[in-house]
């Protein structure tokens, strides 16, 4: 009984023999009560009308939807198919239609699969190239302490950050894109490279925005620009100057007054207008050893808590202003970040955040010891 | 994430300028949201200005100053003008700090603006 079952075709054979048979039974005991021509002609009229009934049932039926199952069969077994052409009405041509619309749509997931592995594969070369342009250890620096830590919102962040050395001076810059993704990333890794090659041949902050804007206008059609802080030490002379290209404030904390003071980078964002020359300017910084540097992202100062609140510049002011009398560059950042982290709570990430603090002077063999002195990567756990 | 920003057309009787005015958060879920009507704001008023009220703006972020950046260039192709009013507190400073106001014309309220182009 199980073989008879697998198909309809053979079912319907079975069917037929035990009809055969029960008609075979009828027509003897009918010919014991009627003619024999009699029972002929009632058994030939009934044969007819089977045969047509299983002719019928064969060609719209059987054979029909023998054609749907053989696609079937064909899609199970990861074989080709095809669509099963069917203009019926009837339940034959639902199954027909139903079993088209599937594999359309099994047809259409498959490709978005493979886009998005394929995007997938992109981003993650993309990540990867944006992380090896940003540095992964905080460099050591004479005269100066820099301790940078940075963490990107998704694979591809806006945020970034460099030192840079030539033979008089270091650079530091902290910039953050309009955006995130590839094209944020694209425009990050651009200004990284023009600045890393404007140094080598300016000596001031000023004149390298001046020609990386120019660069980057010429070439990035779209409005995209990106906020900079370019700050430079002499180590010579001990100056520190920065250019501001539209970016957050910057906070100086003088350990002698134990007082923050927040100074405008000023300036307009790189890639705004094609001159900047007349829209930003050169500001100098005097620092006396042990005095602090704070650079940051929006990403800080816009971070929210469960109410809405933002973190804003007066806490990070608060911040700053409690831990810098007893910490180093390191410690200052750490803590900092903690108050951060602590202010989100359960809250989401909406936007990078790099946080860069610098100390004028060397680092102690203690501070050099610190966990959270050599990496850039900012800390996930305060616990 | 929700959508906070809602932009409305105020009923100003006077052909040389069309003004809107900003409510809530101008950032990227608030962008996404109204893209198509911002992008109607830009191609539907031929007046000599397009001001922006950001009056009752609360926040402002990077997002929405590309979108300024760009209004202003789309609307300089056809010699019209982009100006904000009203911006304060943190969106002014924001707006301040990115330079914006190098490159757009701002004033402190919609009054302003009006004396100045009748002056």
């Amino acid at each position: 009984m199980r073989v008879v079952r697998k198909s309809l075709a053979r079912k319907v054979v079975f069917l037929f023999l035990i009809f055969a048979v029960v008609l075979g039974v009828m027509v003897y005991h009918l010919s014991l009560l009627l003619s024999v021509d009699a029972v002929y002609w009632l058994v030939g009229y009934f044969g007819l009308v089977m045969f047509s009934v299983l002719v019928f049932y064969y060609l719209n039926v059987i054979r029909p939807l023998r054609k749907v199952v053989e696609q079937m069969q064909a899609l199970l077994l990861g074989q080709s198919y095809k669509e099963v052409m069917s203009y019926r009405m009837d339940e034959i041509g639902v199954v027909a239609y139903f079993f088209n619309q599937v594999t359309k749509s099994i047809g259409k997931i498959s490709g978005d699969l493979k886009e998005h592995d394929r995007m997938l594969d992109e981003l993650s070369v993309a990540s990867q190239l944006q992380k090896e342009i940003l540095p992964a250890q905080n460099p050591e620096v004479e005269g100066l302490t820099i301790v940078a830590k940075s963490k990107p919102l998704n694979e591809l962040g806006g945020d970034s950050f460099n030192v840079f050395r030539t033979k008089e001076r270091v650079f530091v810059y902290i910039g953050d894109v309009t955006g995130h993704g590839a094209a944020a990333a694209l425009i990050m890794a651009m200004v990284n490279t023009l600045i890393g090659v404007f140094v080598d041949i300016n000596d001031s902050p000023y004149k390298v925005l001046v020609d990386v804007n120019r660069y980057i206008k010429t070439y990035v059609k779209r409005a995209m620009f990106m906020t900079l802080v370019l700050l430079s030490y002499d180590y010579a002379t001990g100056k520190i100057s920065y250019a501001g290209a539209g970016h957050e404030n910057i906070i100086i904390y003088r350990k002698k007054y134990g007082e923050c003071e927040v100074m405008m980078s000023g300036g307009i964002a790189l890639g705004m207008v094609p001159d900047n020359s007349n829209l930003i300017k050169e500001i100098n910084v005097d620092l006396e050893d042990g005095d602090f540097i704070i650079l940051y992202s929006d990403g800080i100062v816009d971070a929210k808590n469960t109410a809405g609140d933002l973190y804003g510049l007066d806490r990070l002011k608060m911040a700053v202003k409690e831990y810098a009398q007893n910490y180093q560059a390191a410690g200052l950042n750490h803590q900092v970040a903690r108050d951060v982290a602590v202010f989100m709570g359960n809250t989401a990430q909406e936007d990078d955040m790099t946080l860069i603090v610098i100390q004028k002077g060397e680092p102690t063999p203690e501070e050099k010891s610190d966990i959270n002195f050599s990496s850039t990567k900012w800390v996930d756990n305060f616990a | 994430m929700k959508n906070y920003l809602s932009i409305s057309r105020l009923g100003i009787d006077d052909e040389r300028f069309a003004a809107f005015e900003f409510t809530g958060s101008f950032d990227s879920v608030g962008f996404k949201h109204n893209f198509t009507l911002l992008q109607a704001v830009l191609e539907e008023h031929d007046s000599e200005y397009l001001v922006f009220d950001f009056g009752k703006l609360t926040f402002i972020n990077s997002r929405a100053v590309g979108f300024l950046i760009e209004a202003m260039n789309f609307l300089q192709e056809s010699n019209r003008k982009l100006v904000l009013v009203g911006a304060d507190g943190l969106v002014k400073d924001v707006l301040q700090t990115t330079g914006v106001f190098e490159l757009i014309a701002f004033y402190p309220s919609l009054d302003a603006f009006k004396v100045s182009i009748t002056t």
